[in-house]
């Protein structure tokens, strides 16, 4: 009775569990060998119920999976009495497949000691793939060295990358509440909103740039490249993935080229203020050439009474007169170049200045054994005027100090280049121990075409002060006459 | 003032600036020079023949430089003394101009006494080189009126060798060379062998012979 009326449902069981498509098996605790098993064992595992029956499933596993379920490993998942692992198995081809298998231990229950293992199990290889390449997909995003972001219709943030993170210096406790809108400057999110997101949601991908700058951002440099749209099955949007480059390196390497670029432009200016100097002197030097040589001629033929005409004095007064014009339109050539295509003012310090000329100048410096001396303000003042002018400015000063140096013989022979800035002003003082600037050429040392020097054509001075007066500074010179020189620039400092 | 001599020679004046040039010719005009003025080198190289006188050379100039005409009227063959005109800072250039064998340079703006002197003793060696290359074309002329066997012989008689020796050297007898000597003397306008020895350093005998 007891048997028979067990007996329909036990049946049915079987009979369910005959026609399942899933793997049932029970089997014993110790290395789980097969005790029962249901026919799908051979479409799952390819073994036929006689093959399997009898061997130990802990052998078939993959050799990595092998310990997950008794070490409770992540794999394993327990609910009300049920475990649940993912796992690889090995079928008869020798191929391993993922299983999902749900197992209920079957214990004494007077002893509590484990009598067999009930095993409901399927085939998940599919899902586990799927899954594998998802996470490895997502693994790529999460470390690739672009910035990922993914935010809904709203410009809601709700992920960003580790790159991302990183660049942008972004505090992670702020995700949830993170707006796209703060992560740009006000024109660009405008531009995002009316321009670029709908073209997205017409065309599915942007390419532009657009440059991020949250307000955590500090030394980096970063832009959006690519906005692209995520719709679902029935074309909603879903969300926008947004990508974008840390090009700080790339900024840099043609921030510094362009640098490089200018340095060079700028070295080849104090350059070609030399050659200029030297054209000059030759191009001067022809119609005064030929003023002295008018005017001797005509001298000549008066005394010897060759000339006697008026008219003949007249016509030799106007030859000598074109070549003074001549030679005034030169000297205003010079000027308007020195006026016209080098007046740009910037910010710049004008300690780093200084050093860069005396660095310029450091090997004229040592082959007349001048050694410099600096006594530069710590605050570091910064100075804004035309850099190139103010560096032709101490360029010029710097080469005179070491000229008179090279033109006396003193034993311990000193250029000091101070810096000063006090009550919104600045002072540069070139200073050399040479022999000095005697009172009476003190006055005149800033008037065109004055010069001690024999290679000299007494511009530089008179050049460097127009300079300095242009920027509303002054520029004079000190000396007592024996003991040495000294140059003072004195410019207005920005307040 | 000036000598006849120095007055029928042209001071040729080569400057690519025409007021300078000018100006320059206005100066020695004062001074009753006669000038020639060109505005490049090759302008005077196409005119030039050879004329006595001599060059104001500017060193300084687009085209053929002061240098490059100096070379060329070297290759021309005509001996034309020149000052070389430099500017500003044109001393290396100067230095190479006079090694390249311009009798001297004059830098500009200068004073007009100095350039006069300068002109006036260009002037004085165009007319030594003048007057020396008359002398050698003249001996060159003697020289080529020679035969062949006159000018062995005034060669080795030239190197100091005695009748005797000349004689042994060439193989004919002493009476001939004698003979030969006495025409040779007489062909070159010799007074005396010290004469002939002068003559003989006038003569370019590679350039006469051909």
């Amino acid at each position: 009775m007891y048997q028979h009326d067990d007996y329909q449902p036990l049946d049915r069981y079987r009979q369910l569990a005959e026609k399942s498509p899933d793997l049932i098996s029970r089997h014993s605790p110790e290395d789980f060998v097969f005790i029962d098993v249901n026919p799908a064992v051979e479409k799952i595992l390819g073994y036929t119920v006689e093959e399997i029956l009898g061997r130990p499933a802990y052998e078939l596993f993959h050799p990595d999976d092998a310990d997950t379920w008794m070490n409770r490993a992540s794999s394993v998942t327990y609910r009300e009495g049920v475990y649940t692992n993912v796992y690889r198995f090995k079928c008869k081809s020798g191929s391993y497949i993922w299983l999902e298998t749900t197992s209920r231990t079957i214990r004494d229950p007077e002893t509590g000691l484990l009598e067999e293992i009930i095993c409901v199990s399927r085939d998940v290889t599919e899902r586990v793939q799927a899954e594998q390449t998802m996470t490895r997909l997502a693994r790529v995003v999460e470390a690739s060295s672009d910035l990922v972001m993914f935010c809904n219709g709203s410009h809601q943030i709700d992920y960003l990358n580790e790159a991302a993170i990183r660049t942008m210096n972004i505090d992670k406790s702020r995700f949830p509440t993170l707006h796209l809108e703060e992560l740009l400057p006000r024109e660009a999110y405008q531009q995002m909103v009316e321009t670029v997101f709908p073209q997205v949601l017409a065309d599915r991908n942007w390419r532009g740039e657009i440059r991020l700058h949250p307000r955590s951002m500090e030394d980096r440099i970063a832009v959006i490249q690519q906005i692209i749209a995520h719709r679902g099955d029935s074309g909603e949007l879903q969300y926008f993935s947004i990508i974008g480059r840390d090009i700080t390196d790339q900024h840099k390497a043609e921030e510094e080229a362009r640098q490089h670029q200018l340095e060079m432009a700028h070295i080849s200016r104090l350059m070609s203020v030399g050659e200029m100097a030297s054209g000059l002197a030759h191009e001067i030097n022809q119609p005064l050439a030929a003023i002295l040589n008018y005017s001797r001629g005509c001298l000549r033929r008066i005394e010897e009474g060759s000339m006697t005409r008026l008219d003949q004095v007249t016509q030799a007064l106007e030859l000598i007169a074109r070549q003074a014009v001549r030679a005034a339109d030169i000297i205003k050539r010079l000027r308007s170049f020195v006026k016209k295509t080098e007046y740009q003012r910037m910010v710049f310090q004008i300690n780093a200045v200084c050093e860069e000329i005396a660095q310029f100048l450091d090997q004229e410096a040592r082959d007349h054994g001048i050694s410099y001396r600096f006594m530069l303000d710590e605050q570091n003042p910064v100075l804004h005027a035309d850099k190139v002018q103010i560096e032709q400015v101490i360029l010029n000063l710097l080469r005179n100090a070491i000229e008179a140096h090279g033109q006396c013989e003193k034993e311990e022979k000193l250029i000091t280049i101070q810096t000063v800035s006090q009550g919104g002003q600045l002072q540069v003082r070139v200073s050399d121990n040479a022999s000095g600037i005697p009172a009476e050429q003190l006055e005149n040392l800033f008037e065109p075409f004055f010069t001690s020097k024999e290679s000299g054509l007494g511009m530089g001075l008179s050049i460097s002060r127009t300079i300095i007066e242009a920027h509303g500074g002054r520029l004079w010179a000190e000396s007592d006459g024996s003991n040495g020189t000294t140059f003072t620039i004195r410019l207005p400092l920005d307040k | 003032m000036k000598t006849d001599v120095v007055a029928e020679k042209t001071v040729f004046i080569v400057d690519d600036d025409d007021a300078f040039r000018d100006s320059l010719g206005w100066l020695l005009e004062s001074a009753e020079y006669r000038i020639q003025p060109f505005a490049s080198g090759e302008a005077f190289l196409e005119t030039y023949r050879g004329e006595p006188g001599c060059l104001l050379l500017d060193i300084r100039m687009p085209g053929i430089s002061g240098l490059a005409l100096q070379q060329e009227l070297n290759k021309t063959g005509f001996r034309l003394p020149i000052i070389v005109i430099t500017g500003h800072g044109d001393i290396p250039m100067a230095v190479s101009a006079i090694k390249n064998g311009a009798v001297d340079f004059i830098e500009k703006p200068f004073d007009d006494q100095v350039l006069l002197e300068h002109v006036s003793r260009a002037l004085t060696m165009a007319e030594e080189w003048q007057q020396q290359a008359a002398r050698q074309r003249e001996a060159e002329a003697l020289w080529n009126g020679l035969s062949r066997r006159e000018k062995q012989v005034m060669e080795l008689v030239v190197s100091g060798m005695a009748n005797k020796v000349i004689a042994e050297t060439l193989d004919i007898s002493p009476k001939t060379v004698e003979v030969h000597r006495a025409r040779v003397m007489s062909k070159m306008r010799a007074d005396s062998l010290p004469d002939l020895v002068n003559l003989w350093h006038r003569i370019d005998t590679q350039s006469a012979a051909s």
